[in-house]
């Protein structure tokens, strides 16, 4: 009885072994994990956010960031939150820049307060576009 | 080949079959055959009563197979519905242990491939390289998670049909102790024969 039991658990035990080594298909065509010719895009980096000053009419807020290597970005997402953890949402799309070493983008703002900013490049391929990672957040202060 | 030819062979074999069956039948040891000696039967008395042990045996026989249970059809009971057999059995415990642990076991299988499933989907669905990490680490645990479950629902599949087999063969030990207790002690006893009754 003995026996049997310490040769149940090393069945299980090896069954249990070999499932979890069983890995789900990254089966995204996006996927550079799966996919060798897919790059993804690199992180922007440089990211500066300055808001309007005090008795603009129309408020804003001047975005600016470094370039990235062409062949490596086909365009950028701009994402705005309003704190840094907060959810940012895609509220614009800038084509991609082949002169100059950084990208500068005036975001109308309706309101005056503090707003956050994250920038992503993104690279197109034929199953789609594949968006690279988030930019460091950059916060700007719209006054009234 | 020829008709002739052909039946020389026919002939032939026909001889030899003979042969061999006389040269058996030669060769049978009718006093070993009948020697009661090898039965342990050292007077005629064991005979006798080998003999009503026997018949005595052969009644107890049909009324055993009135109550004994089939293995293979509680085995078949128990790989179709994890601890039907060992309910058949009598075994009411061990059924319940076995089927709360392989519904358990199964239904947390089912939960974690669930939620796997609807990462993966994300996972599957997402263009941004964050996202498509995070989504599909989210779905590869729970999956590893309903792959663990699912080998101890096996593991515990597999232990009730081996269990079932031991059930079975301890009821049915049980029925032929209690036929033979019935039988022994009951002073009225109604057999497939027809009723006795001892003084």
């Amino acid at each position: 009885m003995k026996t049997n039991t310490i040769c149940l658990l090393i069945v299980t035990l090896l069954i249990i072994i070999l499932t979890v080594s069983c890995e789900l298909k990254r089966s995204n065509p996006l996927d550079p994990s799966s996919h060798p010719e897919i790059e993804a895009p690199p992180r922007v980096t440089g990211l500066t956010a300055v808001g309007s000053g005090p008795g603009v009419a129309s408020k804003y807020v001047q975005l600016e960031w470094a370039i990235n290597n062409i062949n490596q970005t086909d365009g950028y997402y701009i994402y705005m939150g309003l704190a840094y953890n907060s959810a940012y949402a895609r509220i614009d799309e800038v084509g991609n820049v082949s002169t100059g070493s950084t990208i500068t983008r005036v975001i109308p703002i309706e309101a005056p307060g503090f707003y956050y900013f994250k920038v992503s490049a993104y690279k197109t391929y034929p199953d789609g576009r594949l968006e690279g990672p988030l930019s460091e957040w950059a916060i700007a202060r719209v006054d009234n | 080949m020829s008709n002739s030819l052909l039946q020389k062979v026919l002939l032939c074999l026909i001889f030899i079959l003979i042969w061999v069956t006389a040269s058996a039948q030669g060769s049978f040891d009718i006093d070993a055959f009948t020697d009661p000696a090898k039965y342990g039967w050292t007077q005629w008395e064991d005979r006798i009563n080998y003999r009503y042990d026997l018949t005595e045996r052969q009644k107890l026989l049909q009324l055993y197979e009135m109550e004994a249970q089939s293995i293979s059809g509680n085995i078949l009971k128990s790989a179709v519905f994890p601890g039907w057999g060992q309910f058949n059995a009598r075994s009411y415990t061990k059924g319940q242990v076995i089927l709360a642990v392989e519904i358990a076991m199964l239904g947390s299988a089912y939960f974690f491939y669930d939620r796997a499933m609807d990462n993966y989907e994300k996972y599957q669905n997402s263009t941004q390289i964050d996202d498509m990490n995070a989504y599909y680490q989210d779905a590869l645990v729970p999956y590893q998670y309903s792959l663990v479950f699912m080998t101890f629902a096996t593991v515990v599949w597999a232990y009730n049909i081996f269990d079932v087999v031991q059930t079975t063969e301890r009821y049915n030990a049980e029925v032929w102790q209690k036929t033979l207790r019935n039988y022994y002690n009951a002073p009225v006893q109604i057999t497939p024969t027809g009723i006795q009754i001892r003084f």
